[in-house]
């Protein structure tokens, strides 16, 4: 602990990583990040929790993602489309507090 | 730890119950691969990528909320081990490539290859809160979390 290389490091690998899922998960097209590059499905769990983590960049992208997520919705509470569209709480959860 | 950690907090004012079952988490971890296991005993499961993150948030959150400098510390290899195991992962598209065997998660479909949600989960563990943890113990750098903390903006 207090290591000054290992924090820099961790640094790095996050604006890498925050960088790469921008590039190659991002859907201009739907407003949304794709479950995976060759997925069609944009799910509750990751989209929730891009906003809630800060892989966003910018407030046209919260927007969009918040729009997008808004086609799950039921009177009951949000379809996870990540699992056969079915209502997940926990998953609810972070949806709920982004 | 994503949810309960914070409720926990919120209800009890405490977060005693989150250390003791991360401190029983981290025990069980794979001294060979640094992997740490996707549930407690008795039942032991093994395989998931975001179940460790999540664990890694949560060590996290215990310290964010009580500033358990002494917990940090006796988990802190184990952490760095658990983080590499993750990082290991990350292949030349700069995601990481979650492998099958280790594709569990809260029980949704496709959590396998390069998966928003894993992604996402590692990079809330390898952001700048914790290269904050990392700094904690030299604070008289001044600008230690100020510097650590830039790239991650808000």
């Amino acid at each position: 602990m207090g290591d000054k290389d290992i924090s820099a490091l961790y640094t790095t690998d996050a604006v890498l990583l925050k960088k790469a899922i921008n590039d190659v998960l991002w859907d201009d097209e739907a407003g949304m990040y794709r479950d995976n590059e060759s997925s069609s499905l944009h799910p509750q769990d990751g989209n929730s929790m891009a906003i809630l983590f800060n892989i966003t960049q910018s407030q046209e992208q919260n927007k969009a993602v918040s729009k997008g997520l808004t086609q799950f919705w039921t009177d009951i509470g949000p379809l996870s489309p990540e699992l056969n569209d079915t209502i997940i709480p926990f998953v609810g959860g972070f949806e709920v507090i982004y | 730890m994503g949810i309960s950690s914070h409720t926990e907090l919120v209800a009890l004012n405490d977060i005693l119950s989150s250390k003791n079952a991360l401190l029983v988490m981290f025990s069980t971890q794979d001294p060979a691969t640094g992997a740490l296991q996707y549930s407690g005993p008795p039942i032991n499961a093994r395989g998931s990528d975001t179940y460790i993150s999540w664990s890694l948030i949560g060590a996290h959150n215990v310290w964010l909320y009580t500033g358990d400098l002494e917990f940090v510390q006796t988990v802190w290899t184990n952490y760095t081990k658990a983080l590499a195991f993750l990082e290991a992962q990350v292949d030349e598209t700069g995601l990481m490539n979650v492998p099958e065997s280790f594709s569990n998660d809260w029980g949704r479909d496709g959590g396998q290859g390069h998966n928003i949600a894993a992604n996402v989960l590692l990079y809330r563990v390898s952001n700048c809160e914790t290269s904050r943890l990392a700094c904690d113990n030299f604070l008289t750098v001044s600008d230690c979390s100020v510097r650590a903390c830039k790239p991650c903006g808000r």
